[in-house]
């Protein structure tokens, strides 16, 4: 009996995981092969390294320890296509439909962005970004254990084209 | 194209530990044949083409046990194949670190570890650069963001 409780724990987490960045996974698939379009993937591996490096203040190791819970990130960023507004209209229903919640959305001349998180006890388990307008268009999908006071010090660190934006979230808390 | 081969350097000589079963041969299997440049690294090579013998880098390039580059020829670029060296790495049991398509470039990085060894292996290939890797090795991690810090300083020699 344990053993079969302990078969549905396992795959029931695993089916968890794997639910992690679906929505961004169904594009990275659907635009594996277009150029026009820059596709990134971090995996917990990765973000797992960070636990081996030093901290010097007591800052740093906060910042260390909130990376050290990263499963993954996905990005798929754009700077040159012509259906930038279109695809953001897209992507961000797609996100309201696979069930995430609005935590926040900027709108301005130049473009729009929108944050979507889905939670768990409290915990943010995913971080949806989508950022469209003026050409520019940005699907970003962090995931693992979020804490939004360390964002935008994340967002900072990996350099990474359009992951600046999560710092607006830091701005506005 | 220094700022990529510093780039390239750091990424690889950042991601390794103590090795028992060296899985070179996939990389070796893939493009011995190839016309381009080999290049095979140990401490005391990579010592060498730090031009200004950059203390933190040295240090880093104690830990590399072997680091093997292969620059990718023509044809493997045409055809893509060089995608393949992360796929056969994966089918033996390593995982994927980290991977970037489009926008003029490609990236993967995948890893093997565990208590006893830990390997690397993956490719880049961009407009200026294109090499397939291979690293195992005892790299001191916590010296990474050091590195950085001091890549003002860091000058290596042009072998690509």
């Amino acid at each position: 009996m344990k053993k079969i409780l302990l078969s549905i724990a396992i795959i029931l987490t695993s089916l968890g995981v794997f639910a992690q960045g679906k929505v961004v996974t169904n594009y990275l698939n659907e635009l594996a092969d277009n150029d026009a379009f820059t596709k990134v993937s971090v995996s917990s591996k990765m973000f797992s390294l960070f636990t081996e490096l030093e901290a010097g203040s007591e800052e740093e190791k906060e910042f260390l320890k909130a990376i050290s819970k990263l499963k993954g990130l996905k990005v798929i960023a754009a700077d040159s296509i012509a259906n930038s507004a279109a695809m953001y209209k897209r992507a961000t229903t797609d996100v309201e439909a696979a069930g995430y919640e609005e935590l926040m959305s900027v709108k301005d001349a130049e473009e729009n962005m929108k944050f979507s998180i889905k939670d768990k006890n409290g915990i943010i388990e995913e971080l949806i970004m989508v950022v469209g307008g003026n050409k520019h268009f940005v699907l970003l999908s962090l995931y693992g254990e979020i804490d939004l006071k360390n964002i935008s010090k994340i967002a900072r660190s990996m350099n990474v084209g359009g992951l600046d934006n999560l710092g607006k979230l830091d701005a506005d808390d | 194209m220094q700022t990529i081969k510093i780039i390239l350097f750091v990424s690889i000589l950042g991601l390794s530990q103590q090795p028992l079963f060296a899985q070179e041969s996939i990389l070796k299997d893939q493009f011995e044949k190839s016309n381009e440049g080999k290049y095979c690294f140990y401490p005391s090579t990579l010592r060498m083409v730090n031009i200004k013998q950059n203390a933190d880098f040295n240090e880093l390039a104690t830990g590399v046990e072997k680091l093997l580059i292969y620059q990718l020829d023509s044809s493997s670029q045409a055809n893509k194949s060089y995608r393949e060296v992360s796929e056969k790495y994966q089918s033996v049991g390593f995982e994927e670190y980290a991977s970037a398509q489009g926008g003029g470039m490609s990236l993967s990085i995948v890893g093997k570890s565990d208590r006893r060894q830990q390997e690397f292996a993956g490719y880049m290939w961009s407009d200026e650069l294109a090499v397939a890797f291979y690293l195992r090795g005892d790299i001191p991690w916590q010296k990474i963001p050091t590195l950085i810090k001091s890549m003002e300083d860091l000058d290596l020699i042009e072998i690509f």
